[in-house]
């Protein structure tokens, strides 16, 4: 068992290169900690955090070392040729209509966006975005689409419930 | 008992049952059809009756005559008024909305989500240089933990990822060893087909089978020869057994 200053820098070492979050569960079971050690070593790592220019984020269901965002202008101006890559319109509306409406068939979705999507649907599963997650037993037994944990790493959103509610939105609109 | 109500709409006059005949022939168009006039003409019959058998079939309808009315667009319940107004079926005066408004209300709602989607993804790129497209891509067939994980969906969606990115971009190959587990499957599968020299039932490949990777590696092997053309699949009916020929395929 690692002392917790030793597992704390661990852990930041592991958060450091990897490429996604990092989840306690996954980390505790690869250093043979307990998972309320690596929690406890996670906090005091936040802690440390707390004032620099990385922040440790809640994402996807794990954690990962992120730049603080009041940085990010900072950032934008020092990666100038940062690539600026976004999803189109139709696929930004078709995976809100996935992230509130999931499990949805693309007839649904098809149905609100007036507008054939199988495209932006493959392009969205292509991305890792959305998944199949099963089959409706509406006739035809056609696809349900669910969003993905890379969903959720993509908004920078811990799960679901950090997804604004409905209601919120339809007042702002 | 039975009853079938006569129904009299705009361009039909006949029963329920001939009807309904008519529109699934598209003698009739559905869309042009007042559905809650012929409901209320049905209650009416039914009403007249007098059987108890059905009075919950009168609740149900009921319930149908209600919400049908409250889907239709303003302009074709303000006709319906009309004619209902003389035999008394007339709905609460709510604000009707119809299926489109109710669709295109969801539709702004989602747009609103769109723009909202967009600010915490270009934050999260800056703060994280998140790029879609540099992301590891699914990693499939390379651990047994992963794959006793996998569901009939995920592979589906993984097996048409890659096939679209093998169409697309000769360079894309599965790398790291899985390629030379999925290379040798194909080779096995091939001789096998190739030596037995006639049709071969997909679940003999799979009777030597153990494990679940090996399942799904065969699996790979035989899509990838018949993509590939190298060998036939041929199945009678859906769920039923699939043979394998050795190209071209034969008949039986």
């Amino acid at each position: 068992m690692l002392e917790l200053p030793t597992l704390t820098r661990v852990l930041e070492a592991i958060l450091f290169l990897s490429p996604g979050p990092v989840t306690a569960p996954d980390a505790a079971a690869c250093l043979g900690e307990s998972e309320e050690r690596v929690l406890e070593a996670l906090r005091l790592l936040a802690e440390r955090y707390s004032d620099a220019g990385l922040e440790l984020q809640r994402v996807a269901g794990g954690y990962e070392l992120v730049t603080r965002p009041e940085y990010v202008q900072h950032l934008k101006k020092y990666f100038s040729t940062l690539e600026k890559e976004r999803l189109s319109r139709a696929s930004l509306e078709t995976l809100a209509i996935i992230a509130y409406r999931q499990p949805v068939t693309r007839a649904e979705i098809e149905a609100i966006r007036g507008v054939n999507s199988s495209g932006v649907l493959y392009s969205l599963l292509d991305k890792n975005l959305v998944r199949i997650s099963g089959k409706s037993d509406k006739p035809g037994k056609p696809f349900l689409f669910s969003t993905t944990p890379e969903f959720l790493r993509f908004l920078g959103l811990n799960d679901l419930a950090d997804l604004p509610p409905v209601e919120s939105l339809q007042r702002r609109l | 008992m039975t009853l079938d109500p006569r129904v009299e709409i705009q361009g039909f006059g006949g029963t329920l049952d001939e009807l309904i005949t008519a529109v699934r022939r598209h003698e009739l168009d559905i869309l042009e059809i007042l559905l809650s006039d012929v409901a209320a003409q049905t209650r009416r019959e039914v009403l007249a009756s007098d059987d108890p058998a059905f009075e919950p079939f009168m609740k149900i309808s009921g319930l149908m005559f209600v919400k049908s009315r409250t889907l239709l667009p303003t302009e074709i319940l303000s006709m319906e008024d009309e004619l209902l107004e003389e035999s008394g079926e007339i709905v609460p005066a709510e604000e009707p909305t119809s299926v489109r408004e109710r669709l295109e209300e969801q539709y702004r709602l989602f747009s609103g989500l769109r723009e909202h989607f967009l600010e915490l993804a270009d934050l999260q790129r800056d703060r994280l240089h998140f790029s879609l497209t540099r992301q590891p891509r699914p990693r499939f067939m390379d651990e047994i933990e992963y794959v006793e994980l996998v569901t009939p969906f995920d592979l589906l969606a993984v097996y048409h990822r890659a096939l679209r990115r093998a169409l697309e971009d000769d360079s894309y190959r599965v790398s790291t060893d899985e390629a030379h587990l999925l290379s040798r499957r194909i080779t096995e599968v091939f001789d096998f087909v190739f030596q037995r020299g006639e049709k071969t039932p997909f679940s003999l490949i799979l009777s030597s089978v153990r494990r679940k990777r090996d399942a799904v590696l065969s699996f790979l092997a035989v899509v990838f020869l018949v993509a590939s053309g190298k060998i036939s699949a041929r199945q009678k009916r859906p769920f039923g057994e699939i043979y394998l020929y050795p190209a071209p395929e034969e008949e039986e």
